[in-house]
């Protein structure tokens, strides 16, 4: 027994020369990420792109009088100049201010329907992994439903529904800001209520990866120990289950950004989003698929504009996944 | 003139910006039919210098800054990967310290037996079939015909190490490398796998390295011993020499830390203070020195030179005499 | 493994049943009619049409006529194509969707797997950065962005493909190209990383021991493994790949099922909605269920039970 002291004291003696700073997960996750070139270009590339989208509309209408929806008929269509350098739609207007906006948009859709999906799965998963058994079971069935329903028809179910809902005043600040900048109130209505839908579609896999986490770190011993003394279930899902799955779900919220852009894209396109003259990217490039023939530059830049951001986005998901996934920690 | 011959092997990898110097000189040699064994801790460059040998190491980020390894006069290190991959399986092979991830799980025994006999003797199918089944008998398996049709995860642990071993002895190849055979096994599969080496060594005549932590192990198998620390080789001597009159405090420290019979010291175990250091960062002198109760401001100050105590005798401590 | 599959097969039953259930309720709670547009249509017609569908009985019979009729195979009439039956419909349009979708899964298939397996075993080379980067596009330029970009290259600017419609293999061309680069994007990142699993593990490096060229290695020891992500991957895939053949189809202006959906969904046409939705229920738990069988077959350390 003295000897497993004194062993101890001449380790800890030891260890002190060659005394290895304890580096915490989040630190050690943004070492990663800041090695990781490609994925800080893109997080560069995005902020560079969300700048420009909420404020580029803002500033090309005070200096150069342009706003997304005012016609101009008379003008019509005129490919890219110095002057529009995207060029101006059938109707006049200038597609940079247009593309602009509706990347505006697609990034609002992207970040509040990824956030209410987060919530709901990390909530859902949380739950079911946590319980485990017959209520896992049950909520997982449920899920396994959902993902053969096809979204589509939930989505367009769930907007025709949610139409008739009064969201108020609550997104009115909101509102008041982003007229300002874009001359667009984001929050109103229809629109924020096809952001909710969204969200509220596209949380099964969230909740699968969450629950799969809590079913892993229920097992381990501080939980164990959490529940010996007594701590409540709402406690140990709050305070011990979510934050050590909080890396995973960070990934997939990060991953699900563009998807939502994506699918919002996919709705506009169909003419179930947004609705004239507002413009989101599906929108535009919808409205430029149609008039290809004549006036090419009406698809090409909201198409490319869409790819591009779709790409930093994705780059920057996939850098903070080999960032936060544990899997890859152990190289 | 010895089967294998090594001089001088370095074996490097380049790890964001650093080199770490896993391997960093190591000589032996080894004649026809001998066990020698090489012991260190974790990290001491010891699987490394085996997956040399068989140049098994990815490049890169490794490489070799120098080194030969002669094995039947040839210099492997001067072969190509098409050369190399004829004397891997055939005239050197190697076992692996975890037989349940070192199968692979998709396939089954005897595709994984009968393609070894394919590419280096061009037998067919059906005789290599026969002869993978006799090897698998001859390790021990029982029941062989029938379960060489299974896969990896139908055997046991100690049941897959036998048919790795089975796997490595198919072309009766001149040198076995061992990597830790045993430590992923319970103890009594441990002595049936040892018994089973020291057989085919008596009966195949095929020399064996032996690459293992515990020096219990090695006792009863080997013909001399390498011992390495931190990549380098800090002493080599015959088994009974280093067990009986250790030269380098580091294997003294490693003798007393294994229980022993045969010597009555008072019951006591000595482990050995502090933990292997970090091969990217290296400490002055003598890389052992933070650990040994001899060090000096020498030992501190420059690596020791190597000391040859007499013919296959070696020790590289300033302290040797002490 | 009959039983295993009959089990399944009861299970994919059930859930389709449930399914069923749901979508109905769904869309029959959920405000809307399908008679909602035609306003100007007088009381009495309203109520012959009403009549027709079996609209005028309460829901709960007409529920149970529903499933009665479906388990019969009887998917009902369209509401909007008013002489024309959901089976005839689908009958019709799922073959187009179908060719479309496999051809895009089969090129995906091919070009990701052979893609993502080339990454991996030239691992932080040119080849793997380069793959991986139009990985990396792929999966950043939907359909709905490849579609119109192709026909402006492909059938405007050059004119090797017709822009749009269906009759010869020249109309399936673009659209397969345009849905399956996703897909192909998505699968070569799951064979390298899975491939990248396989050729650090253990039993790669015994098969390098043993001799075998860098070929035989990866052919023979490591394609098998690599490939079970991939294998995972397919039975989303496939289902998600029939929703975005409905842009495709939009944009290349194909017969396909993709726009009997959306005006399905849109004008509350209830049977056909159904009968679509059933439709693509039935292929995702079937291919989930043979994507099972598959990874059964090919690691031998799964049991069916």
């Amino acid at each position: 027994m003295q000897q497993a002291t004194q062993l101890k004291e001449t380790q800890v003696q030891t260890n002190q020369n060659t005394i290895v700073e304890g580096v915490s997960f989040w630190q050690d996750a943004w070492k990663r990420l800041k090695k990781n070139k490609a994925a800080m270009i893109s997080a560069y590339c995005v902020l560079f792109l969300v700048i420009v989208c909420f404020f580029g509309p803002f500033i090309l209408n005070k200096f150069f009088g342009y706003d997304f929806s005012t016609q101009d008929l008379a003008y019509g269509a005129k490919p890219p100049t110095l002057k529009h350098p995207f060029g101006t739609d059938y109707f006049g207007r200038d597609l940079l201010t247009r593309t602009l906006v509706g990347g505006s948009i697609s990034l609002m859709v992207g970040l509040i329907a990824a956030t209410v999906a987060a919530i709901v799965g990390t909530i859902f998963g949380s739950v079911s992994g946590f319980f485990g058994g017959r209520v896992d079971n049950l909520m997982m069935r449920f899920v396994d439903v959902l993902y053969a329903v096809p979204y589509l028809f939930l989505v367009i179910i769930l907007v025709t529904v949610i139409e008739r809902v009064n969201v108020g005043s609550i997104f009115d600040p909101f509102n008041t800001v982003s007229e300002v900048l874009m001359g667009l109130k984001i929050f109103e209505g229809r629109l924020i209520l096809l952001f909710i839908a969204l969200g509220l579609v596209g949380w099964l896999t969230t909740a699968r990866i969450v629950r799969g986490q809590v079913l892993s770190i229920k097992e381990q011993e501080f939980v164990q120990a959490a529940r010996s003394i007594g701590v409540s279930n709402t406690a140990i899902i709050f305070r011990h289950l979510i934050p050590n799955a909080l890396g995973t779900i960070i990934v997939y919220f990060t991953l699900t950004v563009p998807s939502m852009i994506m699918q919002e894209a996919f709705l506009s396109f169909i003419g179930l989003g947004i609705q004239p003259p507002n413009p989101s990217l599906g929108s535009l490039i919808s409205d430029g698929a149609k008039q290809m023939q004549l006036y090419w530059w009406t698809l090409v830049f909201p198409a490319i504009f869409l790819a591009i951001l779709l790409y930093c986005l994705n780059f920057v998901g996939d850098g903070l996944r080999d960032a936060l996934d544990p899997k890859e920690r152990k190289e | 003139m010895s089967l294998l011959k090594i001089s001088d092997l370095r074996t490097y990898f380049k790890m964001e910006g650093n080199v770490v110097k896993a391997v960093d000189g190591v000589d032996f040699e080894l004649e026809k039919g001998e066990i020698v064994g090489i012991v260190g801790e974790s990290g001491s460059g010891k699987s490394v210098t085996c997956l040399s040998i068989m140049k098994l190491i990815p490049e890169p980020p490794g490489f070799y800054p120098t080194g030969s390894i002669e094995f039947m006069g040839k210099d492997l290190m001067k072969l190509n990967t098409k050369q190399m991959s004829k004397i891997r399986g055939n005239q050197i092979s190697m076992i692996f310290q975890d037989p349940m991830s070192s199968l692979n799980p998709f396939l089954t025994v005897e595709t994984q037996l009968t393609e070894v006999l394919e590419i280096h003797q061009n037998k067919t199918r059906k005789e290599a079939q026969k002869i993978a089944i006799d090897i698998l008998e001859r390790v021990g398996i029982a029941n062989a015909p029938r379960r060489i049709k299974q896969f990896p995860h139908e055997f046991s642990g100690g049941m897959r190490q036998r048919v790795m071993i089975a796997m490595a002895l198919l072309c009766r190849p001149e040198l076995l490398i061992a990597d830790e055979p045993t430590t992923a096994l319970d103890v009594t599969i441990q002595a049936q796998i040892l018994e089973l080496m020291k057989d085919l060594n008596r009966d195949f005549g095929t020399s064996i390295i032996f690459i293992t932590h515990n020096m219990g192990v090695v006792a009863g198998m080997t013909d001399r011993i390498v011992v390495m620390y931190a990549g380098k080789m800090v002493e080599k001597a015959s088994t009974s020499d280093l067990f009986e009159t250790p030269k380098h405090p580091y294997t003294n420290a490693l003798l007393s830390s294994i229980p022993r019979l045969d010597i009555d010291d008072q019951g006591s175990l000595t482990p050995i203070p502090g933990l292997p250091p970090d091969l990217s960062d290296l400490p002055s002198g003598c890389s052992f020195h933070p650990r040994c109760k001899f060090a000096d401001d020498q030992c501190k100050a420059a690596y020791p030179d190597r000391i040859e105590l007499s013919k296959d005798r070696m020790a590289a401590c300033w302290k040797v005499n002490v | 493994m009959l039983f295993f599959i009959a089990k399944r097969l009861v299970g994919v039953v059930i859930t389709l049943f449930v399914i069923i259930t749901l979508s109905f309720l769904i869309i029959r709670i959920t405000p809307g009619s399908p008679f909602s547009q035609e306003r100007d249509v007088p009381v009495e017609v309203l109520e012959a049409l009403k009549a027709k569908y079996g609209f005028d009985k309460p829901l709960h019979k007409q529920y149970f006529q529903y499933i009665g009729n479906v388990v019969k195979g009887d998917l009902g009439l369209s509401i909007k194509y008013s002489n024309r039956t959901v089976n005839e419909i689908i009958k019709i349009s799922l073959p187009k969707t179908m060719q479309i979708g496999f051809l895009a899964l089969i090129w995906a298939i091919l070009v990701g797997f052979v893609g993502g397996a080339i990454a991996a075993v030239k691992q932080n080379t040119k080849w793997d950065y380069g793959l991986m980067s139009i990985a990396m596009c792929g999966i950043s330029i939907p359909p709905l962005v490849s579609g119109p970009l192709l026909i402006l290259v492909f059938a405007l600017a050059l004119p090797w493909f017709p822009t749009s419609g269906w009759g010869s293999w020249k109309h399936v061309v673009l659209p397969s190209i345009s849905l399956g680069s996703v897909y192909a994007a998505y699968i070569a990142r799951l064979t390298r990383g899975g491939m990248l699993e396989v050729i650090r593990s253990n039993y790669i490096r015994t098969a390098r021991a043993k001799g075998l060229s860098e070929k035989a290695v990866v052919v023979k020891h490591a394609l098998k493994g690599g490939i079970l992500p991939v294998v995972t991957f397919l039975g989303p895939a496939v289902a998600s790949i029939m929703v975005g053949s409905v842009v495709v189809e939009k944009i290349f202006n194909t017969p396909g099922m993709g726009p009997y959906f959306v005006d399905a969904a849109f004008n509350r046409d209830y049977f056909l909605l159904m009968g679509v939705v059933i439709v693509y229920a039935v292929f995702l738990l079937l291919l989930n269920l043979l994507v099972d069988i598959a990874y059964g077959f090919i690691d031998p350390r799964i049991r069916f039970e």
